[in-house]
């Protein structure tokens, strides 16, 4: 058994990383104290500032260390569209993939009774006030197509609906480039389901 | 190599690309599994892996936690839609909450899986719900008085009754009808199955809940949130 000195304490530590097992937390703390003290220095100074002053965006929830985050505090987006999603990362993958100009609402989880989640605990109350106040015409719910996601969408589908806001959601089906043959079931019975209109009229 | 007939009741990520679930099984009862490699990009099988599902699963292992080694698919998910999801989401956390693990239950299995059905084409949801309670605790042993009185004497359609939790119907006197009260048309209706008209179905509502709460203790069922809107809370408001 190692023993308990600093060295292992920061192997440990780097282990709480996701995908990070022994060996690879083994050779990060070797890497940083042989070949590169500078760049360690600069991440435990950006780790420390990180963890103390980035919080959640009062609007919208996602990460940030303003009070309101960029996309919120960028008066020439559009408030009327608002999306839904489940975690900050996926505000980021979509900000770089589609061209959207709405606003965001991050969940933070999902509704799961089972793990003790319930409306309030992802926030519900509050996107129930953003709601209220008028401003919000559609909801595009990207929460994830799994049976959890799916209720968080209904969930909050049923609270638009209340207010008279046009509730969308985010299509699933087959990825692009993929093949019906190698497709599951499950998936194909959606795709099936949610087909859209091919030949639109102009 | 044995297959056995199960549902996913719960699923949560564990480690990188592995799931750790909660199994419903016809053979086996509940018990938890570990699926590997089933959230990487390669795998297909993330998708069959939902509530749900019938699924047919090949396992390995002697420990509690099982590992899942085959997964067969052949039967459609039940599509719940609407608030027939939320109802899907109780009966998880009903079986969750009422079974313990690894002790079987067979019939108990086919009236899940008969309740999905029911949910699945759109039948009444108070009465797919009501119907699945009473055979749940009739298959675990708590079956309910629900024919004749806790003395063994008929029950009149008209009176009302008290239902005195492990003892059954007691008849209840002039003033002291309330809330935990029901008619005896209610309790028959329920003892032979029917259908039940609003009222009753309040009733039996009332009756089921309060039975539960006997059996579940002090922490309520979290599925519930689901069926109620939300409201700001009152700390908000002031």
């Amino acid at each position: 058994m190692a023993q308990a000195n600093l060295l292992n304490e920061l192997i440990a530590g780097l282990r709480c990383l996701p995908g990070v097992g022994q060996k690879t937390a083994q050779r990060m703390a070797y890497y940083l104290l042989e070949r590169d003290r500078e760049g360690g220095r600069q991440l435990a100074h950006l780790l420390d500032a990180s963890m103390e002053k980035i919080g959640h965006c009062q609007q919208c929830r996602t990460l940030t260390e303003a009070e309101l985050c960029n996309i919120c505090a960028n008066g020439s987006r559009d408030a009327s569209l608002l999306c839904i999603v489940e975690t900050p990362a996926e505000v980021a993958i979509l900000e770089q993939s589609i061209d959207y100009s709405g606003r965001y609402f991050v969940l933070g989880g999902r509704l799961s009774p089972l793990d003790g989640i319930g409306p309030k605990e992802i926030g519900l109350d509050q996107l129930d006030k953003r709601l209220a106040e008028g401003e919000v015409k559609e909801i595009i719910l990207a929460t994830n197509p799994t049976v959890e996601g799916e209720v968080t969408a209904q969930y909050i589908g049923e609270m638009a609906k209340g207010y008279s806001i046009r509730a969308t959601r985010i299509a699933h089906g087959v990825p692009l480039g993929g093949e019906l043959e190698y497709v599951d079931g499950g998936t194909l019975l959606h795709a099936f389901a949610g087909r859209a209109e091919f030949m639109q009229e102009r | 190599m044995q297959l056995y007939e199960c549902y996913i009741l719960h699923r949560r990520d564990y480690r990188n690309s592995s799931l750790l679930l909660e199994i419903f099984s016809k053979e086996l009862g509940r018990f938890p599994a570990i699926a590997k490699g089933v959230k990487s990009n390669r795998s297909k099988k993330q998708g069959e892996l939902q509530c749900f599902h019938p699924l047919q699963l090949g396992l390995a292992g002697r420990g509690e936690i099982r590992n899942i080694t085959t997964i067969d698919s052949e039967r459609r998910p039940y599509m719940l839609t609407g608030t027939a999801l939320y109802c899907g989401l109780y009966l998880s956390e009903l079986l969750m909450r009422m079974t313990a693990r690894n002790d079987p239950h067979p019939v108990l299995f086919e009236q899940y899986e008969q309740t999905l059905a029911e949910l699945a084409q759109g039948a009444l949801l108070d009465h797919a719900l009501r119907y699945f309670e009473i055979g749940m605790l009739e298959t675990l042993g708590y079956g309910l008085l629900l024919n004749c009185q806790a003395t063994g004497e008929p029950l009149q359609p008209d009176l009302h009754y008290h239902y005195k939790i492990e003892h059954g119907p007691v008849p209840v006197t002039g003033q002291r009808r309330d809330r935990s009260t029901l008619r005896g048309s209610t309790l028959l209706a329920l003892s032979r199955a029917e259908p039940l008209e609003r009222v009753a179905a309040q009733e039996a509502k009332r009756l089921m809940r309060s039975v539960l709460a006997h059996y579940l203790g002090t922490k309520p069922l979290k599925s519930r949130e689901l069926f109620r809107p939300i409201k700001p809370s009152l700390s908000d408001k002031i």
